[in-house]
């Protein structure tokens, strides 16, 4: 019994990873209509570039505060967040008024541009780096089962993010005109909203989270390089499409679906382990061919 | 004269909305049958069940004592009811004459592996497909624009070739959705010829939607009127023009009931 | 002189691969191109063919398969299963591996096409970005599927698979694949699945059974992916699972769109050129796959149809007057009158 509650709380911390990241995911295709293979690797920019801030910071003084910790944090998401804006300004915005394919290679292409101009730079390189412990290591039993203070943080600030992110999309005028955008951007650009800075802020926001992603994925496995976003990424699409792709609480829900199915799954069999992703995806598009979530849009006849 | 279609009180409703409420219609062979109404009545509802788009929550749909309804649209095609779109539909990218073989593929022999190889068998085959084509595209003046992509053509010819695309299924009903919808009184009477063409060269039964009271009442020979999804009024032209629900349906809606 | 139009059709272009065949072993000859060249000439032949592969679905139909890699894999195992494990070349007579060879490519085409139809049948009712998403899950499925199979080496892989292909072979494939997918697409089914691409509920409405004609252009995709990767795997005589990721599968993408969905030239194109530049830019080391990843970027901006931008070879495309060549007008007229 005590298994299941420690596999429980593994499968939460990695479902906590894999929602952030997928949220990206949902917002951009919700409210751009992309699908940007390129948002793994927003991950791998924040895990990375906060590797380089810590040491940054702990060559001036030694060891790390928490507002230290908090500032590294927040500049590897806004860093980030920047880079996704310039990405989608150079890379996709030209590419609105075409075909969906075309913005897909694109993406793509962006993807093996991330991944291998980090690794072309001799102060980086291919080789992977260990990740600094940001956040301090207490360990709490509970009746046989073993919750860190990483974890804990890591869960609480997770759920912040999503919260906020929740409120922000639902509760303000901001939010408001990203619905708009994402249902009908021609009413919306009508509606005097302006489609660029939502698409931007869009970015902003998905590529920041996908850092926070990347930098509570690193905490968990303390190994970065820049190849890491990859494979995540395409894990963090599958759960946002499960869960129903557009749809925020949507991502979310995939996100912790998978992270714990997962984190069962590998303690049977490591193969098992590799595969469940897809199989939890197929069972659930059989019987809800939306994602748990989602609702196909209706094409008029 | 013959009942070709049998429509028995079909009804679709839509979560709580119900779009066609009772729709019944005995469509008899050779008959041109309009649906008029306002805007949001329902018209093109009607059409979707009839060719199998929606499937309507209750009624029949008999043709020929088989009831089609539940049968995919492509089913509904091959049992000989064809149809225009309100917004054309034309396969964009693909020119004119291939546009009208795409709607051959129903009726087409060629077999998967002679075409493979394009045997002689399969060049025959095309061979004759594009003569009968041709033929056809003669026939209503589109011959010249053949090899044009059909996204190239001028808005009537697109109208136009979305008409002879459905005539190329054979069929034994055609039905069209606002066939004349945003074309001038040159174009408009274009059509009406065409139709009465259509009608007498090959004794075409029609079902036609529109909103130009001058182009559908000469052409009709019955009329049946829905508004928010009911029919209001049934009768042949002269009849429908007087009736009071008639015009209070389209009221205010810059329609002139009195062609 | 005028070449007439039935010899430019057929001889000519087998001719001219002919002729490009000849002019490479030439080269070969001389020293100027070597196994390296004949080899990188050999991928990119097995990459043509994956690329027209999924022509068919992505470009012709209109389908969203983004994990072709599977049925490449499938092929692969399913060929070299029999050419190494079954009927290896120890314990057949010399004279019989060519036989052999060709039928195994047979099967693992059949292996690929099978498993094909089984999955589409129930998945190509699925909308655009959802049939994307099973076809990315089929093909890492099979990939994990395959890294369990211990006969066939699990992940480590299978070696030792007897190098029948060579560059002849690949061109003789490369060619006969050029030449089915041409004629089906002049043909009722490739029209099918243009009007499908292009207005799905128009095609249905004229009569076109789309869930059938998907599936038909899905299953013939998946036969060509199949043997190419039977091609693929005596060529390389090492296979394993990882091989045929999702990587390949987008690399397949970039192939497909970068030289132009819905055209068969861009297919060639497409393969060729990007099979060939990271290989032709080896010599910037680690800068070569940004240079690369910048290449494709600005091609998708700057030719968001594809570096051939929907052009076809004249040997690729068949165009209506043809139909009419050889034939008099009387036949023309008979064919009229007999109505």
């Amino acid at each position: 019994m005590t298994t299941f509650f420690q596999l429980l709380i593994y499968g939460i911390q990695l479902g906590s990873v894999y929602a952030l990241l997928a949220l990206g995911y949902t917002m951009v295709y919700g409210i751009v209509g992309m699908i940007n293979f390129a948002h793994g690797d927003f991950l791998m920019i924040g895990a990375l570039s906060t590797v380089f801030l810590t040491t940054a910071f702990t060559n001036t003084t030694g060891t790390l505060s928490v507002l230290q910790v908090i500032a590294i944090i927040l500049i590897a998401m806004i860093g980030t967040g920047l880079v996704g804006v310039i990405v989608e300004a150079v890379a996709y915005k030209p590419l609105r008024d075409r075909p969906r394919m075309t913005a897909l290679i694109t993406a793509v292409g962006v993807s093996m541009f991330l991944q291998n101009f980090p690794r072309a730079l001799p102060f980086i390189g291919p080789n992977p780096r260990p990740f600094p412990r940001l956040f301090p290591l207490i360990q709490y039993n509970i009746g046989g089962v073993t919750i860190t203070s990483t974890q804990l943080i890591m869960l609480v600030l997770s759920l912040l993010l999503m919260i906020i992110l929740y409120y922000v999309v639902n509760k303000t005028p901001l939010g408001a005109q990203m619905r708009a955008v994402s249902m009908d951007k021609d009413a919306a650009l009508l509606m005097g909203i302006n489609i660029n800075i939502i698409i931007s802020m869009t970015f902003f926001i998905g590529a920041a989270l996908a850092s926070s992603s990347g930098i509570f994925y690193a905490s968990i496995y303390p190994q970065v390089d820049v190849y890491m976003g990859g494979w995540l990424g395409t894990k963090s699409f599958i759960a946002a499409v499960l869960g129903g792709i557009g749809d925020i609480r949507g991502a979310m829900l995939g996100g912790f679906i998978l992270g714990i199915s997962e984190i069962f799954a590998t303690s049977i069999n490591s193969n098992l382990g590799y595969m469940i992703g897809f199989i939890v995806l197929i069972l659930i598009l059989l019987f809800k061919p939306a994602g748990l979530l989602g609702k196909f849009s209706i094409e008029k006849v | 004269m013959t009942t070709l279609l049998s429509i028995k009180n079909l009804t679709i409703k839509f979560g709580g909305l119900v779009a066609v409420e009772d729709f019944s219609a005995d469509v008899q062979e050779g008959e041109l049958l309009a649906i008029i109404g306002p805007n949001g009545a329902g018209k093109t509802t009607v059409f979707n069940m009839l060719t199998g788009i929606y499937k309507p929550t209750s009624g029949t749909i008999e043709m020929e004592g088989k009831n089609l309804v539940g049968l995919r649209p492509n089913q509904f095609a091959a049992n000989g009811l064809a149809r225009t779109f309100q917004n054309i539909r034309l396969f964009h990218n693909a020119t004119v004459v291939d546009n009208i073989k795409m709607a051959y593929t129903l009726h087409s022999s060629e077999k998967f592996f002679p075409a493979l190889l394009r045997t002689k068998s399969i060049v025959e085959q095309e061979r004759e497909l594009d003569i009968e084509v041709m033929r056809l595209l003669k026939i209503f003046n589109l011959d010249q624009q053949a090899d044009l992509l059909s996204k190239n053509l001028p808005y009537g010819p697109q109208r136009k070739l979305e008409i002879v695309r459905a005539m190329m299924l054979k069929p034994k009903i055609l039905l069209l959705d606002e066939p004349v919808a945003g074309m001038n009184a040159v174009e408009i009477d274009e059509i009406a010829s065409l139709i009465r063409n259509i009608r007498e060269k090959f004794n075409m039964t029609i079902i036609l939607i529109e909103h130009h009271m001058n182009f559908v009442m000469p052409l009709a020979d019955r009329i049946k009127v829905l508004d928010f999804g009911k029919t209001i009024a049934e009768g042949n032209p002269a009849e429908i023009q007087r009736n009071p629900k008639v015009i209070e349906a389209y009221l205010g809606g810059g329609y002139n009931a009195i062609a | 002189m005028k070449i007439p139009k039935h010899l430019s059709k057929g001889i000519l272009p087998v001719l001219g691969f002919a002729a490009i065949y000849g002019l490479i072993m030439l080269l070969k000859s001389f020293g100027i191109a070597n196994n390296y060249h004949i080899q990188i000439l050999m991928f990119a032949g097995v990459n043509i063919m994956m690329t027209l592969s999924l022509n068919v679905v992505n470009g012709f139909t209109g389908q969203f398969s983004i994990g072709h890699a599977g049925f490449m894999s499938l092929g692969a195992y399913g060929s070299a299963i029999i050419t190494t494990l079954i009927l290896k070349p120890s314990v057949i007579p010399s004279s019989m591996q060519i036989p052999v060879f060709l039928m195994s490519l047979f099967i693992g085409g059949l292996v690929a096409a099978l498993v094909g139809f089984l999955i589409g049948l129930p998945t190509l009712k699925l909308k655009g970005d959802y049939l994307a998403i099973v076809t990315l899950a089929f093909g890492e499925i099979v990939r994990a599927g395959l890294r369990l199979v211990e006969p066939i080496g699990a992940a480590r892989g299978m070696i030792g698979i007897p190098t029948y292909a060579n560059l002849a072979w690949i061109f003789a494939f490369v060619a006969l694949t050029l030449f089915v997918v041409r004629n089906i697409i002049y043909s009722r089914y490739g029209r099918a699945w243009i009007a499908i691409r292009d207005n799905e509920i128009a095609a249905e409405a004229m009569g076109i059974d789309t869930t059938r004609y998907k599936i038909i252009s899905f299953t013939f995709s998946a036969f060509i992916a199949g043997v190419a990767g039977g091609l693929y795997a005596h060529v390389v005589s090492f296979i394993q699972p990882d091989t045929f990721s999702f990587v390949k599968s987008s690399d397949l993408l970039v192939f497909l769109y970068a030289g132009g969905s819905g055209s068969l030239t861009g297919s060639i194109v497409g393969a060729l050129l990007l099979t060939a530049l990271p290989e032709a830019l080896r010599f910037l080391a680690s800068w070569r796959l940004v240079i690369y990843a910048l290449v494709l970027i600005i091609v998708m901006l700057y030719r968001p149809k594809g570096l051939v931008g929907g052009y076809e070879l004249p040997f690729l495309r068949i165009r209506r007057k043809e139909l009419y060549e050889g034939v008099t007008e009387s036949t023309v007229q008979d064919a009229e009158e007999g109505e």
